[in-house]
């Protein structure tokens, strides 16, 4: 990574995501501290996928209501297969 | 049958303890999982129904002494498969695309209230502006899973997955910054 140029979206999404290899990481930190710009490229794109953590905690998954259901109630249903009777149409 | 010989034959702690961790896997991942499936677009009873097979699959492979390293993204991984299986055989099946307009406007979540409306209609505008499969990864993402375990589960390239998380996210930070 060339330490003068600007970060690329990519790198600071991967930066962001902490999906870059360690050495990479360190340096994208290390320019980070030293330029406003890719701050401020950075913090708004911590914005963006705040704003859509947030859609996704507090609308999208809510709304798509999930049913109860608990462990040993759903287990049974194999064994009855094993058992060889045939699943339920 | 085998399967039943096999579970008989373990020692007593061994199964006790296995189904223990079962039953903590699923208290954690089974809610996230189900609520993946209905993204996805699978009615509730086979978003429920594909669920418990995934962790009956989980609970099988556990029981062979086949290591899982990470529970979360392999059920998420077989809950896909078999999602997209169940969804390819029905035909009565509603679109694969969620309708992001039920999501807009909540009003069964107090929390989603406090949402700024607003900025809910700008993400809820970008989201839409997405691929399927883009969306597909940010919600995984959101989910906690790792690009190499959200291309395992879609069955694409890390690559890919950064390619389409970088779309995604700048194309909602552009939204949200305006």
């Amino acid at each position: 990574m060339d330490r003068t140029a600007h970060l690329s979206t990519d790198d600071l999404i991967l930066f962001m995501d902490r999906e870059m290899e360690l050495g990479s990481r360190a340096a994208a930190g290390t320019h980070l501290l030293n330029c406003a710009e890719c701050g401020k490229r950075l913090a708004a794109l911590q914005a963006g996928s705040a704003a859509y953590g947030q859609y996704h905690e507090h609308v999208l998954k809510p709304a798509l209501g999930v049913p109860e259901s608990g462990w040993a109630e759903g287990k049974k249903k194999p064994s009855r297969r094993n058992c060889g009777q045939k699943p339920r149409p | 049958m085998q399967e039943l010989l096999l579970l008989s034959e373990l020692p007593v702690a061994q199964a006790v303890s296995l189904d223990a961790q079962v039953e903590q896997i699923y208290a954690e991942v089974r809610n996230p999982v189900c609520a993946y499936l209905l993204y996805l677009g699978l009615p509730a009873a086979q978003a429920q129904e594909v669920t418990q097979e995934a962790f009956l699959r989980l609970y099988q492979t556990m029981r062979k002494g086949d290591g899982i390293d990470n529970p979360r993204a392999w059920l998420f991984r077989v809950a896909h498969n078999l999602g997209l299986k169940v969804r390819s055989r029905e035909r009565a099946f509603r679109a694969v695309a969620p309708d992001w307009d039920r999501f807009v406007h909540p009003s069964a979540s107090p929390e989603g209230l406090l949402l700024d409306r607003e900025k809910t209609g700008r993400v809820a505008d970008a989201m839409e502006s997405l691929s399927p499969q883009q969306r597909n990864c940010l919600y995984l993402r959101s989910e906690g899973l790792r690009y190499r375990e959200i291309a395992e589960v879609i069955g694409i390239s890390s690559s890919t997955v950064n390619e389409f998380l970088r779309r995604a996210i700048a194309r909602l930070a552009e939204a949200v910054n305006g």
